[in-house]
């Protein structure tokens, strides 16, 4: 991200912080997309991150550490969405996705397990395999400790496994 | 009980990254989405708040409109609102240099005995991202005057000299907050008496003027420029209609010709005691504690010596006035007894350590009257089985707000305010076979006061508090090991960061409950929590929903409740003069816990004893036996038991 712009952004510049919004809309979209599987929600969970972003653009201090930044503040709206449609563990996988390919059963089977792991852990493999993460920028994301983040991802994984065990 | 394991699985791994990358991109967007439909969305909600509170904006628009419109500029910005203002109801404003004071409210008019809504705003719009303000005060308190009468109840308090960060274009918000005194000797003290104690704000009938004022210094230290600020709105109290009067006797009777009855629907006046927190029975693992012979009490100690809580010392009002008396509570017959009288000044945010013999009490602060830096260095031992109490000797140096645990041979204090704008990361301790103190060296975390400390066994673990300075307050903490005398930084998930909290250690987890936020204007204590398990390092959330939040309480761990007693539930009322038990091992009955999904996070079966400890949608923990028809047949834990058991 540009630096200039970030800092031109946090002095409340409102056209450099649209030229942000370009840049890194689509990216939060697609992450929230997949971490709440609904285009609808993904939607309106990148609009309010942008716009609370824009509201505490003054509390950035490292503007190195935009994406980590503006990374939290998504996954929060994430959770967020979900808690106000009182979708916590279920998350309908036809919604919003017209446009989805049509799946073979074992994708089907990843993809029902996935989206019954909790935001948090979605949120984690998302960050993991769709970004290529480390657990180091993934706590960054996170703000949480590394070690937290490896025994978070571990757990994600081995919950993963037990959803699709419990799918056959 | 059954811990996750990670078991590597690459091509589990592989599909896995492929279904996300499918999911991520499962949607089709236009090319141009993020200008044709993000980028509007977002932009027309951000230019709308830039136009309501950029300064630069209207200068910039003062500078086309010429000297003409200027005036009228100016105008808009007066009457123009922060964000979070009502709107419609009456506002003010007041400026200076680049520091705006308002107050709103929600309607002009109210009807005597109705609770009313006021809420002040304290903001930066200058041209730096914050600005660091130091206070003896709070930044903002309010004030009500009768406009044709004498009634006069002016809110302020002088405390120690913190400092706040306050960023640009984030102003504070504060609801009407009583924070004040009067007088005995006042003509309308029975009035007084009765408005300062009620936790609702409310007026009788009559025209008032609602006041906020703001002092602070620019900097830190309370040493520089000295500002002074002050907004006010009117508000017109009408009589209630004579349909609407309570029944006789419904209500406390008014000492003052002006204060007319209180609608029946409204909470009645205030009564002259202390608060109460409700204790609704959900869950079942909170039960209350009974008030105590010594009243309401706040920044109190308190220890567990294997059979009675001990409470000592405390502020028992809202002046900051410490007392020097104590009490012993027996849970086992839900009973007190006072104990005997200390040879030590009455104090307050000290601290006190169960040696096994004896109650250690040191430090704190003894109030207005108190040394000049504000901090105690002495302390004294309560031995129970005897009721008598002796002297020990004086530390190397003073301490506030600090924190004590004991090792099984000695007693380490750590942290606290060392003067009213200096807090420490080091510590000290105390070796009651020699009477002697001993230097600890600074552990690797910011210095801090209002934290919480724990001995698990052989370390000490502290974690939250504030510190002086912008950082203000901590979500962090550190683990000190004596054997080596080494430190560790703590790092926290799960618990938001606070100050005046309290945690006990229950043989395998740390429980911090409460506390605050130190920053002024930070609103209502937490009334959530968390358990910390160094086997592991995790962290479970838990919220004693329904108890509220407080404070400057006590907690102490009986081996198999935490008892919380005393403390805050907000910044204007008397202290609490109760408490509660919490058992986190307590069964829960399925049967009472409705639409609560359980998550997948955080969950245990201990096959052994048939038990479950499952997280829940806000995270509570509950525990429950998961072979009883009720949960077996609950809508939610059904299906989720057998996937546990599955596991």
């Amino acid at each position: 991200m540009d630096r200039e712009l970030l800092l031109r952004a946090r002095a409340g510049d409102v056209e450099a912080f649209e030229s942000i919004v370009l840049a890194k809309g689509e990216s939060l979209f697609r992450t929230a997309l997949a971490i709440l599987g609904n285009e609808a929600d993904a939607r309106d969970a990148v609009q309010e991150t942008l716009v609370r972003s824009w509201r505490s653009m003054a509390s950035l201090r490292d503007p190195d550490r935009f994406d980590a930044w503006i990374g939290r503040s998504l996954i929060n709206q994430c959770r967020d969405v979900l808690r106000r449609r009182g979708r916590v563990r279920d998350v309908a996988l036809t919604d919003g996705r017209a446009h989805s390919p049509s799946l073979d059963g074992e994708s089907a089977e990843l993809r029902e397990a996935f989206a019954r792991l909790s935001v948090d852990q979605r949120s984690l493999l998302v960050l993991h395999h769709l970004h290529g993460y480390g657990v180091r920028e993934i706590g960054a994301w996170l703000g949480v400790p590394a070690g937290t983040v490896k025994w978070r991802l571990s757990r994600a994984r081995h919950a993963l496994r037990v959803q699709l065990e419990r799918g056959q | 009980m059954s811990r996750w394991q990670s078991v590597p699985d690459p091509e589990l791994d592989e599909r896995l990254a492929a279904e996300i990358r499918g999911l991520a991109h499962g949607a089709r967007l236009p090319d141009d989405w993020s200008h044709t439909e993000l980028l509007p969305a977002v932009s027309s909600r951000i230019r709308a708040e830039s136009r309501r509170s950029s300064p630069s904006r209207v200068a910039a628009l003062a500078g086309i409109v010429g000297t003409i419109g200027l005036v009228a500029v100016i105008a808009a910005v007066v009457v123009s609102r922060l964000p979070g203002s009502w709107p419609g109801g009456p506002y003010g404003e007041a400026r200076h240099g680049d520091f705006v004071l308002t107050i709103s409210a929600a309607k002009p008019d109210y009807v005597a005995g109705e609770p009313i809504d006021v809420e002040a705003s304290f903001g930066y719009d200058g041209p730096e991202d914050s600005v660091e303000l130091s206070t003896s005060h709070p930044i903002t308190s309010f004030s009500v005057r009768e406009v044709d009468g004498a009634l006069e109840m002016v809110g302020d308090i002088p405390g120690v000299c913190m400092l706040s960060e306050l960023d640009r274009h984030q102003p504070l918000r504060r609801p009407f907050t009583k924070m004040g005194g009067w007088s005995r000797d006042d003509p309308n003290a029975d009035f007084y008496d009765q408005w300062w104690r009620d936790p609702v704000f409310r007026l009788p009938a009559g025209v008032w003027e609602i006041v906020v004022h703001s002092e602070f210094h620019l900097g830190p230290g309370c040493a520089g420029e000295r500002v002074t600020m002050e907004a006010s709105i009117r508000l017109t109290i009408d009589e209630p209609d004579a349909t609407e009067r309570p029944t006789p006797g419904a209500q406390a009777p008014s000492p003052h010709p002006s204060l007319v009855p209180v609608p029946t629907q409204e909470p009645p006046l205030p009564s002259p005691s202390p608060s109460h927190t409700e204790q609704p029975p959900t869950v079942g693992n909170i039960r209350p504690i009974p008030p105590g012979p010594l009243g309401p009490r706040a920044a109190h100690s308190a220890v567990w010596t294997g059979s009675e809580m001990i409470v000592w010392g405390g502020t028992p009002g809202n002046d900051n006035v410490p007392v020097a008396d104590g009490a012993a509570f027996d849970p086992a017959t839900d009973s007190w007894r006072l104990i005997a009288a200390a040879p030590l000044v009455p104090r307050a945010r000290h601290s006190a350590v169960w040696s096994g013999s004896e109650m250690i009490v040191w430090g704190g602060s003894a109030g207005p009257d108190g040394p000049s830096n504000g901090a105690l260095a002495d302390g004294a031992a309560y031995d129970p089985a005897a009721d008598t109490w002796r002297a020990i000797a004086d530390a190397p140096d003073a301490r506030l707000s600090h924190s004590a645990v004991w090792t099984g041979s000695e007693m380490i204090v750590w942290g606290g305010w060392k003067r009213s704008d200096t807090a420490a990361a080091d510590g000290f301790a105390y070796d009651p076979r020699s009477d002697t103190w001993r230097a600890l060296p600074a552990l690797p975390v910011a210095a801090r006061a209002g934290h919480s400390a724990v001995w698990t066994g052989d370390t000490m673990t502290i974690w939250g508090g504030s510190g002086f300075g912008p950082a203000n307050d901590f979500a962090d903490g550190a683990i000190y090991d004596p054997a080596d005398d080494s430190g560790t930084s703590l790092g926290l998930d799960n618990l938001g960061p606070r100050a005046g909290h309290s945690a006990v250690w229950t043989g395998e987890r740390m429980i911090i409950w409460g506390g605050g936020r130190s920053r002024p204007l930070a609103g209502l204590p937490f009334g959530d929590g968390a358990a910390y398990q160094p086997v592991g390092d995790s962290w479970w959330s838990i919220s004693l929903v329904p108890a509220p939040g407080r404070f400057s309480h006590s907690a102490v761990w009986t081996g198999r409740e935490m008892l919380v007693f005393g403390g805050r539930v907000d910044s204007s009322s008397l202290p609490a003069d109760d408490g509660f038990a919490y058992d986190p091992e307590a069964l829960h009955d399925c049967a009472d816990l409705h639409d609560l999904p359980p998550v997948s996070d955080d969950s245990n079966l201990d096959r052994e004893n048939e038990l479950a400890e499952i997280a829940f949608r806000d995270f509570q923990v509950v525990r429950i036996r998961y072979t009883d028809a009720a949960c077996q047949t609950h809508p939610f834990l059904g299906p989720y038991i057998e996937m546990l058991l599955e596991d």
